[in-house]
């Protein structure tokens, strides 16, 4: 590993402005396309940040409607995805301070013991390992990361969540939670350190 | 040792390369030499691979239409009342806004109480705020303090005569009016004598006002059991009329709780109307009429399109006055009093020419 792996993926050539622009013009239709590309990927965001399947998929909508009602300030400065996520993350941020406030406990609405964490059994990808031993280590290996990522705090988590499990680029990251190049390593940095250590704790040997 | 913790801190990002040269290349002689620093950086390159791996989660079936339905109906234009609201929504602190509603819902409860007053006693709390203000101007606050009880015992000899009346077989002498009607004419004038019924304006009269101070302490008892034996009786013979007339509704039936049949208890006096050509000549032989009869206290009054003229008959007199005055022009009797006996009786008489 070395700096072949410097960038994951390049920013792709904005293929969502011709949609964006015709929702500018008020063709709630062209919409659809902008969410079937993008729900995926802001639903994953907001459920490892919430550690919630239903809060993911509500804050979820609310992060979409609130892009479809600002569309019209949309200045092309940065990709659509990159606006798009930046809704969503803020729409996190929100959610999670209303959660703090009512001094609801995090783990209240997460269950450690349950199969897949947040109660989405159901939800996550099936994959094709086949071997139901490996398939239950899987999941174990899962739930784990689930906890360490939940313990992080929320500034590092946000880093690690875009960068290793959504694959973002250091410049679509700073573009997202406006910090500096070297605040989003400085956090990658310690966020990875910490989510090892607890990992070794849960695991054992990796 | 303390080498290997300052290379730690540097290997997360090794193998990005993202180190500057001096710090990538310091890392590499180090993790040459140390085996537990290559082990930690084997575990990270697993966390992350770890991380990379994780399953993606799946949407919810409906997730895109539902979403789609949202912003459909979002892209619809609002009508004018919906941006009015939501602009009074942005602008206005919810506490405002929810003073705001209190304060209208509130206003709008006092009045429809009002409303309903009025719809369950249609009459009276207007007259009797008229006769309340009427009262209040003929009435000097400096009169003396045994006025209102005299008056009201006044009322206790007027219903005893009106009971000798009925027994004997008369009809009590209304001044020829029904009972039921005269009951509800005079019933505004209690509002300030007794607690049957207070509207809001008389109430404040009734605690403020001049009567009921005047009523010395140690006659109350007695004249208050005076009102209630009266009260009694005229409410027999507002049922008895009633039966006897057979109308009027339900709502202002006077022998209905509440209703006005106490009225009798109230100092007696005439309201008259008179309708004629030439006012200063109809006043003219009004004055002259009551003058024959010997009237006390009368006062002109020119109120801008009509003379009022008051003035105090004897009880036995009035009949005669109130017949005399029929021959000078339409008459109508807003309020025809109980017998009076020799006890004189307030008299205002309205001349206009309408």
């Amino acid at each position: 590993m070395s700096k072949r792996m410097v960038e994951k993926k390049t920013p792709a050539a904005d293929t969502d402005l011709e949609y964006v622009v015709l929702c500018q013009k008020g063709d709630t239709e062209a919409f659809a396309p902008l969410l079937k590309r993008h729900s995926g990927k802001m639903l994953n965001i907001a459920y490892r940040m919430l550690a919630d399947y239903d809060e993911a998929c509500d804050v979820t909508q609310e992060a979409f409607l609130a892009a479809f009602r600002a569309i019209g300030s949309f200045k092309a400065e940065s990709a659509f995805s990159t606006w798009l996520y930046r809704i969503v993350v803020n729409s996190v941020r929100n959610r999670l301070k209303q959660r703090q406030s009512r001094k609801q406990h995090e783990s209240a609405s997460f269950d450690e013991t349950a199969e897949c964490p947040g109660g989405c059994t159901s939800c996550l990808a099936r994959t094709d390992e086949g071997n139901p031993q490996q398939e239950m280590e899987r999941r174990e290996r899962e739930q784990a990361v689930h906890v360490c990522i939940k313990a992080l705090e929320r500034d590092y988590r946000e880093v690690v969540i875009l960068r290793d499990i959504q694959g973002l680029s250091y410049e679509e990251i700073q573009a997202i939670l406006n910090i500096p190049d070297g605040t989003v390593k400085s956090r990658l940095s310690r966020a990875r350190l910490s989510l090892k250590d607890c990992l070794k704790k849960i695991i054992g040997e990796l | 040792m303390n080498q290997c913790k300052d290379i730690e801190k540097h290997l997360p990002l090794y193998d990005e390369g993202l180190l500057s040269d001096q710090e990538q290349k310091a890392v590499e002689e180090h993790l040459a030499v140390c085996a537990d620093c290559r082990r930690e950086l084997s575990f990270l390159r697993k966390t992350v691979q770890i991380l990379g791996g994780l399953s993606p989660l799946e949407e919810p079936a409906w997730f895109q239409q539902k979403m789609m339905a949202r912003v459909r109906a979002e892209g619809k234009p609002e009508s004018f009342l919906k941006k009015y609201l939501a602009f009074l929504r942005r602008s206005l602190p919810v506490q405002i806004m929810a003073g705001l509603v209190i304060a209208v819902l509130s206003f709008y409860i006092y009045r429809s109480g009002d409303e309903q007053m009025m719809q369950i006693l249609p009459q009276a709390p207007k007259e009797a705020a008229k006769m309340q203000k009427e009262q209040t101007q003929v009435m000097s606050p400096q009169k003396s303090d045994a006025t209102i009880p005299a008056q009201i015992r006044k009322k206790a000899e007027v219903s005893e005569t009106d009971k000798q009346d009925r027994q004997s077989g008369k009809e009590p002498d209304n001044g020829g009016g029904e009972p039921k009607a005269n009951i509800r004419d005079i019933a505004p004038e209690m509002s300030y004598q007794t607690d049957r019924y207070h509207p809001k304006d008389t109430a404040e009269t009734e605690s403020k006002g001049p009567f009921m101070r005047q009523v010395p302490q140690n006659e109350m008892p007695a004249v208050r059991a005076q009102i209630a034996e009266t009260e009694k009786k005229t409410e027999e013979q507002a049922i008895t009329g009633l039966a006897k007339t057979k109308k009027g509704d339900k709502m202002t039936d006077p022998a209905a709780p509440g209703s006005m049949a106490a009225s009798v208890a109230l100092p007696p006096r005439a309201d008259v109307l008179l309708q004629v050509v030439d006012i200063h000549a109809a006043a003219a032989e009004v004055e002259k009429t009551l003058e024959k009869y010997n009237a006390k206290k009368v006062t002109k009054q020119w109120t801008g399109g009509s003379m009022r003229i008051q003035a105090k008959i004897e009880g036995r007199l009035w009949r005669n006055v109130i017949a005399e005055l029929k021959g000078i022009g339409a008459m109508k009797e807003n309020i025809a009093p109980v017998e009076a006996g020799k006890h004189d009786i307030p008299l205002t008489i309205e001349i206009s020419d309408r």
